[in-house]
């Protein structure tokens, strides 16, 4: 009796335990992850991050004013570089997204901004290209502005192809006659996950 | 054969306590492993809670990879609020599950969701048709074998299998097998036995506190050993054993894979994986596109006036006469270019009479005394003097006066002539088109009375031939003339002559250059527009446009109209331009006045 009650009481008594703890630890967790009081705005951890950076210094690369319907037809271009910097390596595209707000104005405006007189393209420069000798190594997008769309993929960094360059000329057809005073501010977002 | 129990009092009590450590604990893992199967799969089937297995780490660390969010349905989208972690089918990842927190609810009904590890909230905002549920419990670790399948990691997926299911058939594995296992362990204690990779290793059961080498221990060198057993006394507990832990893998206790693979079942087959993705940002922002405007003109103002054309002067007429082939009419002083001669040229009897260069015939009778009239607009450089050839000799008199201010391209307007008998002399009556014309009466008699012009009309000229013979062999020429408003029928004017004779009368109206009249002039303040080209004037009358003009350049700031009709209102629309580019119009009514 003695030698089978003790394993059959210690098992008895490690599962209990072990009910008592995955019980607990399940409610605690739960709770901290999921009451509404929650917040954890700018916890950082020491397991790795996706990092994604740019050279504009902040600055944006579009300032165009076309002061007449043939001005600058032939396209104004921005270029900058994006560095991956992240510690985890990434198994996805970066992704760069675009975003416009128009707004109308002028003279019998049919209510629109700029964005639909507008052609944009996108390229994307081979690896160790810069902005001062930049070579493609595709379009990203091209098309009018406001048809952008959902987010584009465009590369996926390593080690050894941490940064790209990206080149953007913006065109158009001839500005029709109520496309005057109409505007349109562009936003350009590259995004890097795991 | 088998070993001596001899020695079970000391064998009893010493393994026992830490094989009954090492019991427990594979005991206590099993159990926690079931447990935790047991919370991530229960609520799946009494709450329907979904079950999601964290794949990445952005939810740190509140939410780990491998552990188990079960969703809750959520009724309505109001119950979500900022904070509440969802799982939602990601738009931006091809409706991958992502499990984040909502960060803020927008006012379009979406939500922006942000990892708790993320620096940047996600970039496309989910709509609440994406959103899966919302988390309502946190299970830990128990997906970690999910996860690592899903990334095919799998050494660490075997490590675990092989580390549970040693577990598992160890904790399963009756007592009393324990106890033979325990004599058996003694019994190679005892022996001295050398076969495991640590000789002294006292009990298989360490396999609870060392599984994955036991494991591997016990696996390996089962073929080999077994026909050594026989040679040695502490073989068959060897055996025994090594067999026990093939049947432990080889499934004689199915059991065993029934409980890993609940286990699985339990928290894979029923799970979805989603990801807590780290994200990263970097955005250009504020690039400024935009289309400048071309700036109205201001302050539009428009006058209208109507001046009556300058009126058709007489300048000056000189006279000839004589009997000869050919009568000389010197250019009357005073003449200028653009100025209108007329000569009449009168012969008693009919001939054949040449013009000089330069004169054009507007019309003749040859009924009576022979009267032409002969019409040229001076030239620039033009002769002092005009003969006219006639084919024989005959007796002339001749008239040539200059008018100013006469239509060049259509000097006469209407001409008209009669021939007569008798003491009156009528030229007939016309019919101008255009006001102000001016009328120019000739009289031709074969007589040297002299005749009287009618009242109102001015007399130019009077000249007989003037030769020797009889009156009636005589002839003479009369010019008067007289300012017509018109425009309509004039009415005949009539000269009378002292006696009854053969007489012409002959009339012409003269049209008046088409200066003056009615004008509108528009004058504005120019654009501030640098790159204007100019501006585009419009003429509108009864909703209708009739004209445009372009005036350039951008720094005009008048313009005139004078094709407009006096008594009328126009609307007159002013816009600058740049290419097709056009500003704001200016707009305003003008009355013309009449003259």
């Amino acid at each position: 009796m003695f030698t089978l009650s003790r394993p059959t009481a210690a098992r008895l008594l490690a599962a209990l335990a072990a009910l008592a703890m995955v019980s607990v630890l399940t409610i605690r967790t739960s709770q901290a992850a999921f009451t509404d009081s929650t917040d954890n705005t700018g916890n950082s951890f020491a397991v790795g991050d996706v990092e994604i950076t740019d050279d504009d210094a902040g600055l944006a690369l579009f300032d165009v004013t076309y002061n007449d319907d043939t001005a600058d037809p032939v396209g104004q271009t921005g270029c900058l570089i994006v560095t991956y910097a992240g510690s985890i390596t990434l198994t996805s595209d970066v992704t760069l997204a675009a975003a416009f707000t128009d707004t109308a104005g002028g003279p019998g405006n049919a209510g629109d901004g700029l964005s639909d007189n507008l052609d944009v393209l996108v390229e994307i420069g081979a690896p160790g290209a810069t902005c001062a000798a930049f070579t493609t190594a595709g379009t990203i997008y091209t098309g009018k502005m406001d048809a952008y769309g959902a987010a584009k993929n465009t590369w996926t960094p390593s080690a050894a192809d941490t940064a790209r360059a990206f080149k953007f000329t913006v065109t158009h057809a001839g500005l029709p006659n109520d496309a005057q005073g109409d505007s349109t501010t562009a936003g350009f977002t590259w995004t890097a996950s795991t | 054969m088998s070993a001596p129990s001899s020695a079970s009092a000391a064998t009893i009590t010493q393994p026992r306590w830490s094989s009954l450590l090492a019991l427990s604990a594979a005991t206590f893992y099993v159990a926690a492993l079931g447990w935790l199967a047991v919370f991530a799969a229960g609520p799946a089937f009494f709450l329907k809670w979904q079950p999601v297995v964290i794949s990445s780490g952005s939810m740190q660390p509140l939410i780990q990879t491998g552990d188990v969010v079960l969703i809750e349905d959520i009724e309505s989208s109001e119950d979500l609020q900022p904070s509440n972690v969802i799982t939602f089918r990601d738009p931006s990842r091809n409706g991958t599950l992502v499990t984040h927190r909502i960060e803020t609810v927008n006012d379009d009904g979406t939500f922006t969701t942000r990892g708790d590890a993320n620096g940047f909230p996600d970039m496309t905002p989910v709509s609440r048709e994406a959103v899966e549920g919302r988390g309502a419990y946190l299970v830990p670790m128990i997906g970690m074998p999910v996860t690592w399948l899903a990334k095919g990691q799998l050494l660490a997926f075997a490590l675990w299998a092989g580390v549970t299911i040693m577990a598992i058939g160890w904790v399963m594995t009756k007592p009393e097998a324990d106890s033979h296992s325990d004599k058996g362990a003694a019994g190679d204690s005892a022996g001295g036995d050398v076969a495991g990779p640590e000789p002294h290793e006292r009990q298989p059961r360490t396999t609870a506190g060392v599984p994955a080498a036991a494991s591997a221990w016990s696996a390996l060198p089962i073929g080999a050993l077994s026909p050594l057993g026989s040679f040695r006394n502490g073989t068959h507990n060897l055996r025994d054993r090594v067999t026990s832990g093939a049947n432990r893998l080889l499934g004689r206790r199915p059991a065993r894979f029934v409980g890993i693979g609940l286990v699985l079942a339990l928290i894979g087959g029923i799970a979805s994986v989603s990801l807590a993705a780290f994200t990263s940002a970097s955005a250009n922002e504020g690039n400024s596109l935009a289309a400048a405007m071309v700036a109205p003109p201001s302050n539009l103002q428009l006058s209208a006036s109507c001046t009556a054309a300058s009126p058709i002067q007489f300048r000056a007429a000189t006279t000839a006469n004589g009997t000869s082939t050919s009568i000389t009419l010197a250019r009357p002083v005073g003449t200028v270019a653009g100025d209108t001669m007329l000569a009449h040229i009168v012969l008693r009897d009919d001939v054949a009479l040449t013009a000089p260069a330069g004169w054009r015939l507007v019309r003749r009778s040859t009924t009576g005394p022979f009267s032409a009239l002969y019409l040229r607009t001076a030239a620039v450089t033009d002769v002092t003097s005009y003969t006219w050839t006639a084919a024989s000799n005959g007796r002339f008199a001749a008239g040539l006066g200059t008018w100013t201010n006469v239509s060049e391209v259509t000097p006469i307007d209407a001409h008209g002539g009669q021939s007569g008998n008798g003491s009156s002399i009528v030229a007939p009556s016309l019919t101008t088109t255009v006001p102000n014309t001016m009328l120019v009466a000739f009289w031709s008699i074969r007589d040297d009375s002299g005749v009287t012009i009618p009242a109102g009309m001015t007399q130019r000229w009077q000249i007989n031939s003037n030769q020797a013979g009889a009156k009636h062999h005589q002839v003479q020429t009369t010019a008067g003339t007289e300012p017509f408003p018109g425009p309509g029928a004039t009415g005949t004017r009539t000269a009378v002559s002292p006696s009854s004779q053969d007489n012409v009368g002959q009339m012409v109206a003269l049209r008046p250059t088409s200066g003056g009249g009615a004008s509108v002039t528009a004058k504005w303040t120019a654009t501030p527009s640098a790159t204007a080209d100019g501006y585009k004037l419009q003429r509108w009358l009864g909703g209708v446009q009739e004209t445009e003009q372009t005036i350039t350049p951008r720094t005009a700031t008048m313009a005139s109209d004078t094709t407009v009709t006096s008594g009328l209102t126009y609307t007159y629309r002013l816009a600058a331009f740049d290419n097709t580019w056009r500003s704001t119009e200016l707009s305003g009514d003008v009355s013309v006045p009449t003259c």
